[in-house]
């Protein structure tokens, strides 16, 4: 007893003596199938984090990394952990929609504010109060392809998506809703699983509907092999899809050179930066990792600085009493982050729903297999 | 529906399933001598795609261009070789000290299941370190990437090819089985083994050929996989592994000849829902799942049927 006493006091003492450590999670996929996105998204959170981790009082954050390995068993357990054992203030991820859907209700019930950087699913923010995002919807998203097929008069398509990722449901969803609204006719929707490697049904089914236009938010090992067996069948039919298949080097090697011309709706592009912070972000990223960075690991530095920025705004607890108090001074300032100078644009968050308010995506272009910029497309 | 389009689906169905049957062989043999259903099995597949992609990188220095006969014979042969030692020692490490203790049945079942995710994540991290991403392309020489045409039919060469290895594969495990020494132990093995250990045979020799051999036929069955649909991952075994199984059950686990009759049904199944009925594409594995529960309702001891108290193989 009485040594759990004096080691309860030198607890106290050290913790008041030093400057305080301030922990954050970062939830993401390092391992597991969409292992490239979370890494990619990292790269991004470190390289921000290496430049803000000091708060004016001079405490210090400190990211507490979990895999979650794209499993959402994983996941929720990972969250669990950073909340309960690693007591962390603020946790940024988890990156698919899936995963951050399977942590909205204990977000709701340990009241930590949650930023997803790229979980694009409308129903990821509905209804919670602590999960925020930083990226647009796939509302907006599946508007922006639709917009973009008919423009080109591009006007009857067939819709291929993975019917295990409420990523890729929802995401389809949006784009029929907006192309049958401007005028499109969808042909036929096709369903596929993730983890699929046969697509050859499909295929057969696209050449006989022959579209003007093929939509397709899936993930990218699934892209790739579709690709190859789409073009393998001589279907020319121009194909989109989401940020879902925004990993042109997968793309490449799995389809080789069916990647070409495909399109997909992206958040960010290297060669345009936003603002100055972003300029800097990319320079200070190309002299670390030796390469532009990434959407993932674009929109993974956003969330970061949402979350510090809002930390910098509350008083650092003093007990760990003061820890609840402090997560709700924090999730208020999240959501009530206006004109924050971050790596995609300026992000204003919209205090009752979550999400960003004018948000702008790219459309990007796999030519010769390089990744071209088409557009930039503003709600 | 023209006969041409029926041909194809036939053939096919056929080339899928010869890949299925090359898996189902592995998982009988261990079954009959063990009566251990071997779920790291999928992933022995697996492991054989993924040292052959690994080796052909080291070959042509990460380039992978150049990909000759001589030089993909090399790599999957050592491959075949490296799957069934690593095959090997799972049965030395993992399964022999249970069995030795004689652990029940059922913790074999979930030590085999250990393996399984151990072999996953092992690769996963290998590919992720090393190979720089979970999926990978595979590579191999063009020939085999030719197409015939024979009026409206296509068949890619491939799905001729792996058929007739299947068959020839199959005829040469039962030429083993039936004809030579070890397959007599084998066959000893799989009515008693402790009989068989009293009459002086090597039975821990003889259990480790079963696995060598299983897991060679599956790294075959990996490989050609792998060509079919040229994209590599960890995990490629897992579902694959099950169908692989679910065919062994079909055709009467314990039964050579019948796992690959039971790979040839489900390779149909699957070719067949997508081919002649487009719109339940998307559900071709459950149909493949439903075969199996169909099958066993009405033959529980699948259709080449064994008894086990009676005959093996």
């Amino acid at each position: 007893m009485r040594k759990l006493v004096a080691l309860s006091i030198s607890a106290i003492l050290a913790s008041t003596l030093m400057a305080k450590e301030i922990k954050v999670g970062v939830l993401q996929p390092l391992t597991g199938p969409i292992a490239a996105f979370g890494q990619k998204t990292l790269d991004g959170i470190k390289l921000v984090h290496e430049k803000y981790n000091t708060l004016p009082n001079g405490d210090k954050i400190k990211l507490v990394v979990v895999d979650n390995q794209f499993d959402k068993i994983q996941t929720v357990n990972g969250y669990k952990r950073l909340v309960s054992n690693e007591n962390v203030v603020a946790v940024e991820g988890p990156l698919a929609s899936s995963m951050a859907l399977a942590v909205k209700r204990f977000a709701n019930d340990t009241k930590t504010p949650t930023v997803t950087q790229i979980a694009t699913n409308p129903r990821v923010t509905k209804g919670t109060k602590y999960i925020s995002r930083t990226c647009f919807t796939d509302d907006f998203q599946g508007t922006v392809a639709a917009k973009y097929a008919l423009k080109h008069n591009l006007d009857n398509a067939v819709v291929v998506f993975d019917m295990k990722q409420d990523y890729s449901v929802g995401l389809a969803k949006a784009f029929m809703k907006a192309y049958k609204k401007g005028g499109g006719k969808i042909l036929k929707t096709l369903f596929i699983n993730t983890g699929d490697k046969d697509f050859n049904a499909q295929v057969a089914q696209i050449k006989k509907l022959n579209p003007k236009f093929i939509y397709t938010p899936i993930y990218a090992p699934e892209e790739g092999l579709f690709l190859r067996q789409l073009r393998a069948a001589g279907v020319k039919a121009p194909v989109m899809g989401g940020d879902g298949i925004a990993d042109p080097a997968l793309l490449k090697k799995l389809a080789g050179k069916a990647a070409n011309g495909v399109m997909y709706t992206d958040h960010f592009d290297a060669a345009k930066a936003p603002t100055p912070l972003s300029a800097k972000f990319i320079k200070d990223f190309k002299a670390k990792y030796g390469r532009a960075p990434s959407a993932f690991a674009a929109t993974g530095a956003d969330a970061y600085l949402v979350i510090f920025n809002a930390i910098k705004q509350c008083d650092t607890p003093a007990t760990s009493n003061d820890l609840s108090k402090f997560k709700s001074c924090v999730n208020n300032a999240i959501r009530h982050t206006k004109n924050l100078e971050a790596v995609t644009g300026y992000l204003t968050i919209d205090p009752n729903t979550g999400n960003p308010i004018n948000k702008p995506a790219v459309i990007e272009k796999i030519v010769d297999g390089k990744t071209q910029f088409v557009e930039l497309v503003k709600p | 529906m023209d006969i041409g389009f029926v041909l194809q689906q036939i053939i096919n169905g056929f080339s899928l399933g010869s890949m299925y049957a090359l898996i189902a062989i592995g998982y009988t043999l261990v079954y009959g001598v063990l009566r251990l259903i071997n779920f790291a099995h999928g992933d022995i597949m697996m492991v054989g795609a993924f040292l052959t992609f690994i080796l052909l990188g080291i070959f042509t220095g990460w380039k992978f261009q150049h990909i000759n006969m001589p030089l993909f014979f090399t790599a999957a042969g050592i491959a075949i070789i490296l799957t069934s030692i690593v095959g090997i020692l799972t049965y030395v490490i993992a399964y022999k000290p249970l069995l030795d203790k004689g652990a029940p049945k059922i913790s074999l079942l979930i030590t085999a299941i250990g393996i399984s995710f151990f072999l996953e994540s092992l690769f996963n991290v290998i590919a992720n370190q090393y190979l720089g991403g979970t999926y990978q392309a595979f590579y191999f020489p063009k020939w085999f990437s030719k197409i015939i045409h024979i009026g409206d039919i296509t068949i890619p060469i491939l799905t001729i090819i792996v058929p007739i290895l299947t068959i020839l594969l199959l005829l040469l495990v039962l030429f083993i089985l039936y004809k030579t020494k070890v397959g007599i132990a084998i066959r000893a093995l799989a009515f008693d083994i402790s009989t068989v250990k009293l009459m002086g045979a090597n039975s821990n020799f003889i259990i480790a050929f079963v696995f060598a051999l299983g897991s060679a036929l599956a790294a075959i069955g990996g490989i050609a996989y792998a060509m079919a649909y040229p994209s590599i991952d960890p995990y490629m075994g897992m579902l694959v592994g099950l169908k692989a199984f679910a065919a062994a059950v079909v055709g009467g686990i314990g039964s050579v000849t019948g796992a690959v009759i039971g790979g040839f049904i489900l390779g149909f199944v699957e070719v067949a829902i997508p081919g002649f009925f487009p719109e339940l594409g998307g559900w071709k594995d459950a149909f493949a799942f439903i075969l199996l529960i169909f099958v066993l309702l009405f033959k529980p001891t699948g259709i080449m049927g064994i008894d086990f108290e009676r005959q093996r193989f």
